[in-house]
């Protein structure tokens, strides 16, 4: 909860599976009842975009050896900024993140170019032997 | 996701209770394709009471507007929030699923 910096931290593990996608979600809720200043503006593209990176672990990360692949996010609100670490122990994952924009008519592929227009970075690294990401949004003023 | 139909004479009205996310999107898809197939080609889909739509979610609105309008008809959303604007307008989708401000707009717009 708010730390001497004004900054609010919280942490979800868990399988990555939807139990922990809804654990997300929930965790999102706390985050602004603890940092309830953050703009309307802000809060709705960072949580759109966590959610749509917790989206894309549960679905598309698969095990090392006998699964489930274990999922860990950290979100924190700073004073001027919210940040999201995403990371699983899953096997190493590649995604392209300046895809090609999809037909009006797709039904998928929208997920990336989501996330980069709500929020100003994103990442993914292998660290160590864990899928990392990392996104952070500058709060409005 | 809590999903309630309202089925009119050649149209239906899919409410939308809850979060409209990968967990969800098959159900509403197969919804709407039943619709469809049942001869209700214009789906009203009501956002109202979404709280929150992820781009899976988005896909299957997109794909329900692939299957109305094959059949002749179309999908039209409704009552969206603040959150289902945000993933709209991020994605430019709000020029292919327009928002309707309510249901009856949306039913009342013509063919």
């Amino acid at each position: 909860m708010p730390g001497a910096d004004g900054a609010v931290e919280l942490r979800v593990d868990g399988p990555a599976e939807l139990g922990w996608l809804e654990e997300v979600h929930d965790a999102l809720a706390r985050l602004w009842q603890a940092a309830p200043e953050v703009p309307d503006l802000d809060r709705l593209r960072f949580e759109t975009a966590v959610i749509e990176i917790a989206t894309n672990v549960v679905r598309h990360t698969v095990p090392v050896g006998d699964g489930p692949v274990r999922a860990s996010v950290l979100l924190r609100a700073d004073p001027g900024r919210l940040a999201a670490e995403l990371s699983d122990d899953g096997a190493p994952v590649r995604v392209d993140l300046d895809p090609d924009p999809v037909d009006d008519f797709a039904e998928s592929g929208r997920g990336i170019a989501l996330v980069l227009r709500a929020v100003d970075s994103l990442s993914l690294a292998r660290e160590g032997d864990r899928n990392t990401w990392r996104l952070a949004r500058h709060r409005s003023a | 996701m809590e999903l309630t139909t309202d089925q009119r004479e050649d149209a239906a009205v899919l409410h939308v209770q809850g979060r409209l996310t990968m967990a969800a999107a098959g159900e509403l898809k197969a919804a709407v394709d039943r619709e469809v197939a049942e001869g209700r080609t214009l789906v009203v889909v009501d956002l109202a009471g979404t709280a929150f739509l992820d781009s899976s979610g988005l896909g299957a609105l997109v794909g329900g507007l692939r299957s109305a309008r094959a059949a002749g008809g179309d999908l039209r959303i409704a009552g969206v929030g603040q959150q289902v604007r945000t993933v709209l307008e991020l994605t430019t989708m709000d020029r292919v699923l327009r928002p309707y401000a309510t249901v009856e707009d949306a039913v009342g717009a013509g063919r």
